[in-house]
């Protein structure tokens, strides 16, 4: 979809619980890993888009720090794991279009150390969406996906087995990561013994939340030290269905719950860039929570509706299976990156690089942000 | 939170702004109003200072009947703040009222997850006795 912008480096820091660093370290760590890996001056950066919700910092902060002397970009999201792909989207296209010529996309937080996602503040303002939900305990994201699955689970009969083999393909996957912070073998008898949370989500249905940062340099081609490793963007999409909420917290007027934002993305992702789902050799699917991957593959056209439970029950998605899913673990097994190490990990099979755990198709991955109403997909292609 | 100190359930209150207003006042007095479409009929929530999102014509606040049925549920069965950790295990009942199909209104239900059932009948009631102001409750039928 792209002629021009390319995607020429990845950085990362290790995922900690306890950083002791600033988020500005962390996310200088992953900028400067992701210019080095590129072969560019950091200080040749002219653009910087990251995304948060109130728990980072500032997108030019980090031009700011590294003595970048030319900016010519700059965006902050307010949002989460539906805008991760967004900055992403919106970086090549700044360099599609020559407004900037090295942009980098940080994500940076000390998520387990400080300020954690899921939940664990002592007061709740039950203003906006939140005056519907906060009162009756309907909070958090993972309370607002138990729902969705829910809906799903009366509608097509699929279980908490089915959750749980979500989670157990992931680990499967993990086991053979280095970078993943559970590695140790589940089984789903593992999962069912896992406390329940949120009913019907137990403890393994969450991802984890850590203290990292991880950034992705894009820039014009053949601009970065080994232009055979340059990305291509093959398509991408933002968007959402009908009546997906008026903010983070509402979901409440969702058309149908056991639909999410992919079944809306599919056509417009898949028809212009005349790809097929078959075309797709790897899934990077956003998975703050194993119901998440459910409904992506059957909103992204892996399963008819309803079948995606016994897909992943067959071992389509794990290690061997013909769907693979999240090759190092995702956000469930390698440890909660907002969306960003699934991409890290999708650049890096369909560069070859994934070591032991490199799959021998890799020439087409799908990633995508977002789990309920609204998100972001992204094709991706190994230079050609 | 440490495990046997239990305190008394107290939920947020819900905070009214200009657009919700009609809804709260009502709920005060324990009747349930909500948007309808002068065109389509079709019911809208959360309210909304615009037109109807299904046909685009205007939109009056309407009192309605409180019978409603299970459209999706959770169970929260480990509490993650302190004014609901009394109450664990509770459940959150997102009910579709009876007439109106496209509002679904988020409600407490003071029971765990299992004692529900997908499109179970019942009804939808403003109840204070979990934190201040009032908030919807979902009570089922008895013979649901
Ligand atoms: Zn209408």
């Amino acid at each position: 979809m792209f002629s021009r912008a390319r995607i020429l480096g990845t950085g990362r820091t290790p995922f900690s619980k306890a950083s002791g660093r600033s988020v500005l370290s962390l996310a200088l760590e992953a900028t400067e890993g992701a210019c080095r890996d590129a072969g560019i001056d950091a200080r040749d950066l002219d653009g910087v888009i990251t995304y948060a919700i109130d728990d980072s910092i500032y997108s030019t902060s980090v031009l700011n720090a590294l003595g970048c002397p030319d900016i010519r970009w700059f965006a902050d999201f307010n949002g989460g794991g539906n805008q991760f792909l967004t900055s992403l989207l919106q970086a090549a296209m700044v360099v599609e279009h020559g407004l900037a010529e090295r942009v980098v996309v940080f994500r940076a937080i000390n998520g387990r150390s400080e300020s954690r996602l899921g939940g664990s503040s002592k007061s709740i303002a039950a203003r906006g969406g939140m005056q519907y939900t906060a009162p009756v305990g309907w909070t958090t994201y993972g309370r607002f996906d138990a729902m969705m699955a829910r809906r799903h689970m009366e509608i097509y009969g699929t279980t908490t087995d089915h959750l749980g083999g979500v989670a157990v393909a992931a680990r499967e996957w993990a086991v053979s990561n280095p970078n993943a912070t559970m590695r140790k073998p589940l089984s789903l008898e593992d999962y069912n013994q896992s406390p329940m949370i949120s009913d019907p989500f137990r403890l393994l249905d969450y991802c984890q939340e850590f203290d990292c940062a991880f950034a992705v340099v894009i820039g014009a081609a053949g601009t970065s030290a080994t232009p055979s490793r340059e990305i291509e963007f093959v398509s991408g999409v933002l968007g959402g269905g009908p009546r997906p909420g008026g903010d983070h917290w509402g979901y409440i007027e969702w058309s149908e719950h056991a639909k999410t934002f992919s079944h809306f993305l599919k056509q417009r992702l898949y028809g212009p860039a005349g790809l097929r789902s078959s075309d797709i050799d790897l899934l990077y699917l956003y998975d703050c929570f194993t119901f998440s991957v459910l409904g992506q593959l059957e909103g992204f056209g892996f399963a008819k509706p309803g079948e995606s439970g016994a897909l992943v029950a067959s071992g389509a998605t794990g290690p061997g299976g013909h769907v693979p899913v999240n090759t190092h673990g995702g956000l469930l097994s390698e440890g909660y990156g907002h969306g960003m190490n699934n991409f890290v990990e999708a650049v890096l099979q369909l560069r070859k690089e994934a070591g032991d755990r490199q799959l021998p198709r890799a020439d087409r991955a799908l990633v995508t942000g977002g789990a309920t109403t609204t998100g972001c997909a992204i094709v991706l292609g190994a230079a050609a | 939170m440490t495990a046997g100190e239990v305190t008394r359930p107290n939920f947020p209150a819900p905070v009214a702004d200009v657009d919700s207003e009609p809804f709260w006042a009502a709920a005060a007095e324990g009747r349930l109003r909500v948007q309808v479409c002068v065109g389509c009929e079709r019911g809208v929530f959360p309210p909304t200072p615009g037109r109807c999102p299904f046909c685009g014509l205007g939109l009056e606040w309407r009192y309605h009947e409180s019978s409603a049925s299970i459209y999706s549920w959770i169970g929260v069965d480990r509490a993650i703040f302190e004014w609901e950790a009394g109450l664990v295990p509770f459940s959150v009942v997102l009910a579709r009222i009876d007439g109106l199909p496209d509002v679904k209104l988020p409600c407490l239900y003071p029971g765990p997850a299992t004692e529900l059932k997908a499109h179970q009948p019942g009804s939808v009631r403003f109840g204070s006795e979990y934190g201040d102001g009032v908030r919807l409750m979902f009570d089922p039928a008895v013979d649901g």
